[in-house]
């Protein structure tokens, strides 16, 4: 009996921007990573809860946890051997939508139990708006990868031969201080998503909010990062890295943007592959 | 960085060099006639006044790279610091005062520059101060439809400030397009000096870390949220 064709591997973390600390601002991102199956499929999400949102932070935490449950539950209902083309239609034809409404009855609880005051109007989304925040989230098992996003932020992939791609575009709504959301109506009509077969090489996969975007000049230099993990992933594990995150994130939102920061990394490595 | 087979036991930080994201601050200041004299003499002292504290807003937001320009408008209407140029650096060169007020023109230049590309998309919101004493003399209108025509024209933080009892201030509403704060009225060197210091370090400091929000919520009055600017000075010499 064969093992699995590509052994699947992933870290997060988030740590608070130096301008949060400064202003001595909770921070306000949230990242999880879940085994699912046998210890051959694994969810992941970051998520980046809005500044201007007063219940941001516990909005991220929600985000992770009810996208990581989502995806996890869509790799139990599909079973093994489905196709990528399978996972993106079934996030395309309902399980992001049930994502963004699982993630809007979470956060109108949660205002409920904490006697968070509704506005007239239009009492819901004003409540939901306190919990705004983005959401990266990837499924990732040896032969499919699915990976979805809603907000700014950036989702890369870096290629056995090192080329960076963009495997979800950017969201068409980001500008400024402004992006699409979890809380706004209709929201999973602004997800993006998309599902591969990584190759027999392997790859890396990296989901990172806009306080790491926002640190560099330009996608050019994004690249060089992402090439960079790439390398030191393939060099030293996972673990190892993910064990230096702390350290890189807090350099980064010290010296670059100041927001909060969080990374995601899902490295897909051939058997044979040393560590 | 490079990772090969000996790699020491600390990682270096993945990628190139950081940035902050730079932070645009554009003067645009009247240099008419009318403005010949003591007033000039005043927006000139106003604006070398406001650098050193700038300069301390700047070192405090490390995370913003402020970069300061500045358009001088008379008969027509030309950079007087045309490169973004890092607070750090700047010094101030007085202008002189002639000609005609080309309002619409300084904001059309203004517009220009403010286009991805040259603006990077992970720009902060630019701030735009016009300071002015009298009426635009060119389309101001055609100028204002230019800069609002560009997406960092309408998320910049654009503040008027009205030196004197003669300048049109429903142009710089207009030019402000902000329904709760009202242009600044300078009537004498002291409130000048205090509102260009105000629009120099309060509005920078806060359009220095815009939160984020989400498509469709509602933006504050001015795209970011701002203190309240001083009270006049009550000094005797008067405009």
């Amino acid at each position: 009996m064969s093992g699995p064709r590509l052994r699947v591997a992933a870290t997060a973390h988030s740590v608070a921007g130096a301008a949060h600390i400064r202003q001595m601002r909770p921070c306000q991102d949230a990242h999880r990573v879940e085994p699912t199956g046998e210890g051959v499929a694994v969810a992941v999400s970051v998520a980046d809860g809005h500044g201007s949102s007063p219940n941001a932070a516990e909005g991220a935490i929600f985000a992770v946890q009810t996208a990581t449950r989502t995806l996890a539950d869509l790799h139990a209902a599909l079973g093994p051997g489905a196709a990528p083309r399978a996972y993106r239609g079934q996030i395309e034809d309902g399980v992001g939508r049930r994502l963004v409404l699982a993630w809007q009855d979470k956060v109108q609880r949660h205002g409920s139990i904490e006697g968070i005051k509704r506005t007239p109007g239009d009492p819901d989304l004003e409540l939901t708006r306190r919990y705004g925040t983005t959401l990266a989230a990837a499924l990732a098992m040896p032969d499919v990868v699915a990976c979805l996003a809603l907000g700014d932020g950036a989702t890369l992939w870096v290629s056995p031969e090192d080329e960076v791609l963009r495997p979800l575009g950017v969201d068409a709504h980001a500008f400024a201080d402004q992006t699409s959301s979890l809380c706004t109506a209709g929201a999973w009509r602004d997800l993006r998503v998309t599902a591969w077969t990584p190759p027999d090489e392997g790859g890396l996969l990296l989901m990172m909010s806009d306080g790491y975007v926002n640190s560099y000049a330009d996608d050019a230099a994004l690249d060089a990062v992402a090439r960079d993990y790439a390398r030191l992933v393939r060099a030293r594990g996972v673990e190892a890295v993910g064990a230096a995150l702390h350290g890189f994130l807090r350099q980064v939102s010290t010296r670059g943007c100041g927001d909060d920061v969080s990374l995601a990394l899902i490295h897909f490595a051939p058997p044979e592959e040393p560590r | 960085m490079s990772v090969d087979g000996n790699l020491p036991l600390e990682m270096e930080l993945p990628g190139g060099p950081l940035s902050a994201r730079p932070l645009d601050f554009i003067f645009l200041l009247d240099a008419s006639s009318s403005m010949h004299g003591a007033k000039i003499q005043s927006l000139n002292q106003a604006v070398e006044a406001a650098l050193p504290a700038m300069r301390d807003v700047a070192r405090d937001n490390p995370n913003a790279a402020v970069r300061v320009r500045a358009i001088q408008f008379d008969s027509g209407a030309h950079w007087h610091i045309p490169k973004p140029t890092p607070v750090e650096q700047v010094a101030w060169t007085p202008m002189s005062a002639s000609g005609s007020t080309s309002m619409g023109r300084a904001l059309s230049l203004c517009a220009a520059q403010l286009r991805t590309p040259p603006m990077p998309d992970r720009a902060l919101p630019p701030v735009l101060v016009l300071i002015s004493d009298g009426a635009p003399t060119d389309d101001f209108r055609a100028g204002l439809n230019a800069l609002m025509a560009e997406p960092w024209g309408k998320k910049a933080v654009r503040i008027a400030i009205a030196i004197g009892e003669d300048a049109d201030l429903d142009v710089l509403r207009a030019f402000m397009g902000h329904p709760e704060l009202e242009p600044l009225r300078a009537n004498n060197a002291d409130t000048l000096v205090q509102f260009v210091r105000w629009a120099s370090t309060a509005v920078l400091q806060a359009a220095s870390a815009p939160p984020s929000r989400a498509l469709g919520a509602p933006a504050p009055s001015g795209n970011v949220a701002l203190p309240a600017p001083p009270p006049p000075a009550s000094a005797a010499d008067v405009w």
